[in-house]
């Protein structure tokens, strides 16, 4: 009997130790990071721009789901360093900032251009910060992005997120582009955000009008952000941006059109949907010069046609994706060129192909100077193109219309 | 000097590597006198190794057998006095 | 004497080796090419091991630590066989350290680490008065339990499409001297030469025919094992990640993020470490008051506890006051260190031929 009491004694103490509240946080007391944007201010100091979920613990659900009313916050602090000025924000928030939710983070241009590194330590280090959150970089201040609300999700940072997902544009996270700076034979990117009006271009609108119709804009991906090693050196566009998403076996889904000119009595365009995309990149060193031989397989289904070509030949299929290829060929050395000669830094990784293809060669030789042999070599591009479909319906509506006319 | 009180902490072991196997030594010399002190508290089937029996099957299992049995019954004593 | 059946000791010994090396990630000096590192120490540290299951074989009936003053004579013997339990003590002081590195720096922040670590042992003191039998039915419950998490993280991670099989290639790229740097001593030391301790508890087994054969079958697995998830981390991470990780289990962890649905699943990895490291004290504390028990010839181990589990502690709580010491102490002292090396090669390597010959002589004059 005794030892039942004992027992029963010691259980009912130890119950209260196990629960593990020793250090809790309740949930009304942490903040959740969605975005995090940095830039560079004068005399050398970081700014840390955050947006924060409002969760409000009154009120119900009623409150939550209003279009009009903002579920998030924007705080923003200077400091030295990026850990100097997360407490500086926390001391103008009674609740504690959690990063582990966080989707987004922003730099801006000058503080890319002179050096992400501190960045990437931070969020490398901290306890509660993971590797999935992707990087931006925009024109600009990265503070002013987020200020932008959002069309469809909840909150800016999530569309972003998503959009990041469809992976219309190569994208990074923070583990990849850790790994990319720090492996040798391949640079990093970021994609790159701006803010651009949702409807239609350019014409400034008025100042009043910008404000009322806040909800109009849209953040986008416009291109994408060419690093050396962790400096910002330039720019690419979308267009350029996509084909590196093919050369690196990353695409989704993507849409090339190509136009048949005009002295063709066949004028038009064609849009094709790709499909799947694969490359394979062969490396081969032949005299001290490295080569490359760039080999792209591409499947894709036909969508849109307004030339005067039949679709319902496979003679003309042939001829059309003759078409395709050049094009994507094209496109491809043109972004090769350009990060070749313009920006001088191997964003598509040949050199970790060599890396793998011929180790002793890449150790002894280029693995210390290949920033400068990047410039040296020869790159050649074949590409194979099938369409497999023309869609829902397999002739072309303009041809069948001159058809009827005579 | 403090040091070698704590050979066991990394600070130590990094300076003076040599400072926790000296412990050892001397803690296992000191240690095998209550071994030998206590020897005579020997039970009976400690002594079967120094019998230069051959290696036989059935006397094996019969004297781990024997062993096992010993054991049990010592278990149950413990046990009766809980 | 408690008994302890052949999977039972399956079980134990398989989750002991596993131990608490794939948290900080065994081998890492090796960079991608660790699994292969892992794979020769495997192979190396299954001799070993034999050789421990030899010796006991050679000398029947007696626990591991008698056999010292057995062969060796009693002036010679036992010192070397009380410095077994004094160095168990100190890698169980060894592990208790880590856990104190590890759990704040994750998932409990704020919680004073003694706190941890008193619950810890207390759990662990419960498990020694127990005795082995009780091990063993627990491990064998929960070894399944573990495999299985195991295996769903590893679906999960290779849902979240973040594996790069090619981050393995090239094989061998900075030469074979990488990969025996690491492979002697530390990769054998780390699971294999720990499996000394759990030669204390070969004895408790029934069937001491099948020791040396579950012996090797356990260690076949936890070094495939092993090597199988640097690989998996390599392959994620990109080498010079995996080099500077702290935890790369953990980061691993992190990594999973299926449909944006299932993130977050830290604490499965802490949980997953946190047993291990109970397993792995518990055998070490085990062995101790077995030797203890052994060398001094008491009734039984229970009077042991106590004390044991007070200086396993303090030597936890007091032996690396931070992280960047505790692993440099593995890295620099441990290999060349004389206390491991002798007791875990050199003195059995002595034993096993002592024992050979003897058994040798006393059957030709049989």
């Amino acid at each position: 009997m005794r030892k039942q009491l004992t027992i029963f004694l010691s259980l009912s103490v130890f119950m209260y130790m196990i629960t593990g509240c020793w250090s809790r946080i309740e949930l009304n007391d942490i903040a959740i990071v969605t975005a995090a944007s940095l830039d560079l201010v004068d005399d050398q100091k970081i700014q840390l721009g955050v947006q924060v979920m409002k969760t409000k613990m009154t009120k119900g659900t009623a409150g939550k789901g209003d279009s009009s009313e903002d579920t998030t916050l924007i705080f923003s602090e200077q400091g030295d360093s990026v850990m100097d000025a997360y407490r500086k924000i926390q001391k103008k928030i009674p609740r504690n900032l959690i990063f582990s939710h966080n989707r987004i983070v922003i730099i801006g241009e000058k503080l890319a251009r002179s050096g992400i590194t501190p960045i990437i330590e931070f969020f490398s280090r901290y306890r509660d910060v993971r590797g999935n959150s992707y990087l931006l970089t925009t024109k600009g201040k990265a503070y002013d992005l987020l200020n932008v609300g959002p069309n469809f999700e909840k909150f800016s940072a999530e569309e972003i997120r998503e959009e990041q997902k469809a992976r219309v544009i190569d994208s990074a996270t923070i583990r990849d582009f850790a790994f990319r700076l720090l492996e040798l034979g391949i640079e990093p990117i970021t994609s790159q955000l701006q803010i651009i009006p949702a409807g239609e271009k350019a014409t400034e609108p008025s100042s009043s009008e910008k404000k009322n119709k806040n909800n109009e804009l849209a953040l986008a991906l416009v291109g994408v952000a060419v690093y050396r090693k962790d400096r910002l050196v330039g720019w690419m566009n979308a267009q350029e941006a996509e084909t590196l998403l093919w050369l690196r076996n990353k695409m989704k889904d993507s849409v090339i059109t190509v136009m048949i000119p005009e002295e063709n009595k066949l004028f038009g365009k064609l849009s094709v949907q790709l499909m799947k995309s694969k490359a394979t990149i062969k490396s081969k060193i032949e005299n001290d010069q490295v080569q490359f031989q760039v080999h792209l397989e591409m499947t894709g289904d036909l969508f849109e046609n307004t030339t005067k070509l039949s679709t319902n030949s496979s003679n003309n299929l042939h001829t059309v994706q003759r078409l395709f290829e050049d094009e994507v060929e094209k496109r491809v050395r043109l972004t090769i060129q350009k990060s070749k000669k313009k920006f001088k830094t191997d964003i598509i990784g040949f050199g970790s192909k060599v890396h793998r293809q011929n180790n002793k060669v890449w150790n002894e030789k280029y693995a210390d100077r290949w920033d400068e042999e990047f410039s040296n070599i020869k790159v050649n591009v074949t590409t194979k193109f099938t369409i497999i479909g023309t869609g829902r319906i397999n002739d072309s509506l303009i041809w069948e219309e001159k058809e009827m006319k005579k | 000097m403090r040091d070698y009180i704590w050979p066991w902490q990394s600070n130590v072991m990094l300076k003076h590597p040599w400072a926790l196997p000296i412990l050892f030594l001397i803690l296992s010399v000191i240690l095998s006198f209550v071994t030998w002190s206590r020897s005579k508290h020997a039970p009976q089937g400690q002594g079967q190794e120094q019998q230069q029996q051959p290696h036989d099957m059935q006397q094996e299992q019969r004297e781990g057998n024997s062993q096992e049995s010993m054991d049990t019954s010592e278990n149950e004593e413990l046990k009766t006095m809980l | 004497m408690e008994i302890i059946s052949r999977h039972q000791l399956l079980t134990i010994s398989i989750i002991y080796q596993i131990g608490t090396t794939i948290i900080f990630g065994f081998a890492a000096g090796a960079g991608r090419d660790s699994w292969l590192a892992v794979l020769i120490s495997t192979f190396f540290g299954t001799a070993v091991v034999w050789i421990y299951t030899r010796i006991t074989h050679f000398n029947p009936g007696l626990t591991y630590i008698e056999c010292y003053p057995a062969q060796f004579g009693k002036v010679l013997g036992t010192p070397i066989a009380w410095m077994h339990p004094l160095l168990f003590l100190y890698i169980s002081g060894r592990i208790v350290a880590d856990i104190k590195n590890l759990v704040p720096t994750t998932i409990l922040p704020g919680t004073p680490p003694w706190v941890i670590l008193l619950f810890f042992m207390l759990v662990i003191s419960y498990g020694l008065y127990s005795g082995i039998e009780v091990m063993g039915k627990l491990t064998e419950i929960i070894l399944p339990i573990i495999l299985l998490i195991y295996l769903l993280e590893v679906i999960l991670i290779f849902s979240s499409g973040v594996v790069h099989f090619d981050n393995l290639a090239p094989l061998l790229d900075k030469g074979w001297g990488r990969i025996w740097e690491v492979v002697w001593p530390l990769g054998i030391i780390q699971s294999f030469g720990e499996s000394l301790a759990l030669a204390l508890v070969w004895t408790s087994m029934n069937e001491r025919k099948s020791v040396g054969r579950t012996m090797i079958i356990s260690s076949l697995f936890a070094g495939v094992f092993i090597s199988f998830t640097d690989a998996l981390a390599v392959s994620v991470f990109g080498e010079e990640i995996f080099k500077r990780a702290t935890y790369p289990m953990y980061a691993l962890i992190q990594a999973i993020s299926v449909s944006d649905f299932i993130t977050q699943l830290d604490a499965t990895g802490v949980i997953y470490f946190c047993f291990m490291a109970f397993l792995k004290t518990y055998i070490y504390l085990f062995a101790t008051i077995r030797s203890l028990q052994k060398l001094t010839y008491s009734k039984s181990s229970r009077i042991y506890i106590f004390p044991v589990v007070i200086i396993a502690l303090f030597l936890g709580l007091t032996m690396a006051p931070n992280v960047v010491e505790h692993i440099a102490v593995v890295q620099k002292v441990i290999p060349y260190n004389p206390i491991y090396l002798s007791l875990m090669f050199v003195f059995p390597i002595l034993l096993f031929v002592v024992s050979w010959i003897r058994n040798k002589i006393s059957t030709a004059t049989s």
